[in-house]
């Protein structure tokens, strides 16, 4: 079993909030893992660690050390932005540019400096996000004529054109309708044979269905956000160790 | 009980009523009599209100609108007294039209009569005068309290009525703007045909030969906006860029109210800097350089349309997302290309309004160009030269007092109605631009 | 397939381009200076240049040829009847025209006519309103060059300001109060008038003090109405001739003696120093306002 990223000793502030406690974490590489918990427990929080969103926020102090192949990432000698162009990330709510579809992909290429051909990058992008047949007659209209799910298969692959390894993906489906919320899940199934990915989710369902890995997260009374327990997602859904565990995947809080 | 109560409050109302609507009358039967009596008594009076015909026919007329003002008040408050059978429209039609007498006699007596107080000199019919002309008002104000406790939907239609009127004031400006700058360029585009105007290279319409090609006052005017744009454009671009995607909140908070001192300093100030600054500054780099030139007052108006430039771009950089700048932050975007690649294309329609927006108010501006860039039309390119634009001649005109009416008087309405049409197409244009391009987030 | 060592080698020139970003923020904190070093240049200009001037003469006096002697005065006390009566106009108006159209006006084409007239007047030049007071106050309504025919021009002029910040004032007034209002039985004059207008008063008035501002600066629409005079007298009434702080510093600006230049220097200082004091009012408004609304 392969660790493509290691959290050690993670600790995360907001100015003087507490944001996450003493994480210990190990990813698996060509693995989904599933970050589940009540809300505030700091699920996004820990995400956007991994690859330095926190960076954004100048309040937000990010302690301890983050390990993706071999390198500690969560050093300030490493650039964010290096970080950023090998670990894709997609959002909660779609949010392609107000550009052309075609635009959309090529962003990511064209910022890293991609000098190859753009036509055949993007064709092969939006083949792996599913969505090729589907707009390949329009690549020049604005991204936001798509419907919702579409705009986020986009915003899929737009984070892959620049062929990142790990796909940070935070809440993804959250903002979509059922059927939408199915094509996104199946791509995500479909993505895991060749990258990682960790995803957040509200879902337990979701959680369930997608994910190999699953990673429940708490609150303390500080509000600050801890895990419980992570185990292969068969193990947590149907004995897990912990009964806090058990009793947030029964539904006895929320 | 509950009716008991009614009914006495009734009472109290019509009482009430019936007092102001005498005093209304005694107001009105006042100031004819007085008016009269100190036309007769006092000489100095007389030559006054002689030497104004106008008033004499505005004098009565007011009075004779306060007359019918306490009729239809009569005719309204006894529909009011049985308000159940009656219908609403009416009701309010005849509201409506008692308000607006009632308006035109308040402010009718606040223009003319009150000041012509000030040539009374018997004390006496002074403070008889005094009180008749504030009769009226106080009534009025009265009559309108006493009927609006009547009802609360006849309350609620006046007020809505007198809010409407409010509103509608700048329906009336926009037309009176139009109809008086056309009316009055009408009379000069008899004397000069609008061809010869837009076409003519030559700008002299007091000196002889006469000339009216309005063409150097436009160059004029458009060099000047060009120099100003010119700085504008970039430094205010780059201010907005800096506040709205760089700067931290504090420093924020540090620069956007010296912004909002440069966007109010009045342009009077600006004007005196130029001459008196900047163009001795200049002239030590160009001795060329005349003492009134475009240059100088370009620079300076581009300062000045900085701060206009830059909050309204930087509210269109604002309002773009946050998740658009994360999702490219997460592609490994710099925060320069964040901002060049992202920020500014989804802001574009508001950044292009806000440079629409800055050349119509340095097309429009006055002072500055007026004191700065001099009096001299000249159809030139060389921003070294005295030059005058639109704006300069009409305040060059104004400053003497032009004969109502002659040429040169029409001459200004002239060129105001091509500046008019210039900035109004300007504003037009920026807002065409949000509504075609503006993308809502 | 596109060659992933290659992107990952083309990635490798992210100092390059931190390098171009470091030069572009520097531009833009160099286009940010440039506006505040400009401001901070003129008022140090105009304060060296002015205050030798500064005196209780410069107040007491009325404009002379003589520089020693120059004073303005009748432009000190035409700017305060202006203000004034400008405010007695604008003031009713413009919250009334605010009210109707947050509170009052039905959705329909009339009321999108209305608005998007409010927005055009506030980018009229203001020499354009001059001209439309010459013609109707000066000369049609027959008020002649008096301070009643400029407020009434200056009243036209700032509407929109008033106007659009008092509306900006009553939107932020929050939708609970009126339904809170409305189902104590309240009709909507009432809950315009007890709930709406004190809770945006703070803003209402910072509206004004910022349309008063304008009308104190203004030079252009005021040159057209009262003309360049030259006045040995402050106003008696409304229908009096008069002239304003900028004018006389206009006049004095105009002439070549560095003198008067001078003059001009110390007539700014005191025109500033009437919009400081009115704007460091609205700031205070604003800001006791702010800290209401987060209590």
């Amino acid at each position: 079993m392969n660790t493509i990223l290691e959290a050690q000793h993670l600790n995360v502030w907001y100015g003087d909030f507490h944001a996450l406690k003493n994480v210990d974490l190990k990813i698996q590489d060509q693995k989904i893992t599933a970050f589940i918990g009540p809300s505030g427990c700091g699920k996004s929080t820990l995400l956007r660690c991994f690859n330095r969103m926190n960076d954004l926020v100048t309040t937000a102090k990010v302690d301890g050390n983050i390990i993706y192949k071999g390198t500690n990432i969560n050093s300030k000698s490493i650039d964010p932005i290096k970080i950023r162009s090998q670990i894709g990330m997609v959002f909660q709510k779609p949010n392609p540019f107000p550009k052309s579809i075609f635009a959309n992909i090529a962003f990511g290429l064209k910022v890293n400096g991609f000098k190859g051909n753009m036509e055949e990058a993007v064709e092969e992008s939006l083949t792996k996000a599913a969505l090729w047949d589907e707009v390949k007659d329009r690549l020049d209209k604005s991204a936001l004529t798509l419907s919702g799910g579409q705009q986020q298969r986009l915003c899929i692959a737009r984070a892959l054109a620049v062929r990142p390894q790990l796909i940070l993906m935070d809440e993804p489906a959250s903002a979509l309708d059922p059927i939408a919320t199915l094509a996104v899940e199946e791509l995500i199934r479909d993505l895991s044979s060749y990258i990682t990915i960790v995803i957040v989710t509200h879902n337990m369902q979701q959680a369930a269905r997608v994910s190999d890995e699953t990673v429940f997260l708490m609150v303390d009374d500080q509000r600050s956000g801890y895990i419980v327990e992570h185990d292969n997602t068969k193990q947590i859904f149907t004995q897990p160790k912990d009964e806090r565990t058990e009793a947030y995947i029964t539904g006895r809080f929320s | 009980m509950t009716n008991n109560i009614n009914e006495a409050n009734v009472n109290i109302d019509k009482t009430i009523f019936y007092i102001w609507t005498t005093l209304s009358f005694i107001a009105t039967i006042l100031i004819f009599s007085i008016y009269f009596i100190a036309i007769n008594l006092d000489p100095d009076i007389k030559n006054h209100v002689l030497l104004n015909k106008k008033f004499d026919i505005l004098f009565s007329l007011f009075s004779l609108l306060n007359i019918i003002n306490t009729l239809i008040l009569i005719i309204s408050y006894k529909k009011i007294s049985t308000l159940n059978e009656i219908d609403k429209r009416t009701f309010k039609s005849l509201f409506f039209i008692w308000l607006i007498f009632s308006i035109i006699i308040t402010v009718g007596i606040i223009v003319i009569l009150v000041p012509l107080g000030k040539f009374i000199d018997n004390l006496f019919i002074k403070f008889m005068f005094f009180t008749a002309t504030s009769l009226p008002l106080i009534t009025n104000i009265g009559k309108m309290v006493t009927i609006s406790s009547k009802s609360r939907e006849i309350e609620g239609s006046i007020v809505k009525s007198i809010f409407f009127i409010c509103a509608a004031l700048s329906l009336i400006t926009t037309i009176g703007i139009i109809v008086t700058l056309a009316s009055q360029a009408w009379s000069f585009f008899i004397e000069v045909t609008p061809w010869e105007y837009l076409t003519g290279t030559n700008w002299s319409p007091i000196l002889k030969p006469r000339s009216y090609g309005v063409l150097p006052l436009l160059g004029g005017t458009l060099l000047v906006t060009f120099i100003a744009i010119l700085v504008a454009i970039p430094v205010g671009l780059g201010t907005a860029i800096f506040l709205s995607e760089y700067a931290p909140s504090k420093i924020r908070r540090l620069i956007k109210p010296v912004l909002e001192v440069l966007a109010g300093m009045p342009t009077i100030v600006y004007g005196y800097f130029a001459l008196t600054f900047v163009t001795p500054q200049l002239q030590n780099v160009i001795p060329d350089l005349l003492i009134f030139n475009a240059l100088s007052a370009g620079l300076v108006m581009g300062l000045m349309i900085i701060p206009m430039i830059s909050s309204l771009s930087e509210d269109a950089m604002m309002s773009v997302p946050r998740s658009l700048r994360q999702g490219a932050y997460a592609l490994g975007a710099t925060r320069l290309e964040v901002s060049l690649r992202v920020v500014i294309p989804a802001a574009l329609s508001g950044i292009i309004a806000a440079i629409i927006l800055g050349i119509s108010r340095a097309i429009g501006e006055t002072m500055l160009v007026t004191i700065a860039a001099g009096a001299t039309p000249r159809l030139t390119l060389n921003p070294l030269e005295s030059i005058q634009t639109m704006t300069a001649f009409i305040v060059q005109l104004s400053l003497g007092e032009t004969m109502h009416g002659s040429l040169e008087y029409n001459t200004i309405f002239a060129v105001g109605l091509l500046l008019f049409g210039l900035t109004l197409s300007m504003n037009f244009l920026s807002h065409w631009v949000v509504k075609k391009w503006g993308v809502r987030y | 397939m596109i060659n992933n060592e290659k992107l990952k080698n083309d990635i490798s020139n992210v100092g390059y381009r931190h390098f171009i970003g470091k030069i572009f923020l520097s531009l833009f904190i160099i286009s940010t200076l440039i506006g505040i070093i400009g401001l901070i240049i003129l008022l140090i200009r105009v304060g060296i240049e002015g205050i030798p001037w500064l005196s209780t003469d410069l107040i007491n006096n009325y404009p002379s040829r003589k520089p020693d002697e120059a004073g303005l005065k009748a432009a000190l006390f035409g700017s305060i009847w202006l203000m004034g009566l400008t405010g007695l106009f604008s003031i009713p108006i413009g919250i009334g025209a605010a009210i109707y159209l947050e509170e009052y006006a039905p959705k329909n084409k009339l009321t999108s006519l209305i608005e998007i007239n409010i927005s055009n007047l506030a980018g009229v030049p203001s020499i354009i309103y001059g001209l439309l007071g010459l013609s109707v106050f000066v000369y049609a309504i027959a008020l002649g060059r008096s301070v009643l025919a400029g407020s009434l021009t200056m009243s036209l002029l700032i509407l929109p300001i008033v106007i659009l910040a008092s509306r900006e004032s009553i939107r932020a007034v929050p939708g609970t109060y009126r339904d809170a209002a409305y189902a104590l039985g309240a009709s909507q004059w009432d809950v315009v008038r007890k709930v709406v207008l004190p809770a945006a008063t703070p803003g209402i008035l910072t509206g004004i003090i910022l349309g008063m501002s304008r009308a104190v600066g203004e030079t252009a629409p005021v040159i057209a109405i009262s003309a360049l005079v030259y006045l040995r007298f402050v106003p008696d009434g409304p229908l009096s001739r008069f002239t304003v702080l900028p004018i006389q510093i206009y006049n004095w600006v105009a002439r070549p003696q560095e003198d008067f230049r001078g003059l001009a220097a110390a007539g700014i200082i005191v025109l500033l120093t009437l919009l400081l004091s009115m704007n460091s009012i609205a700031i205070f408004l604003r800001n006791k306002y702010q800290r209401e609304s987060e209590e």
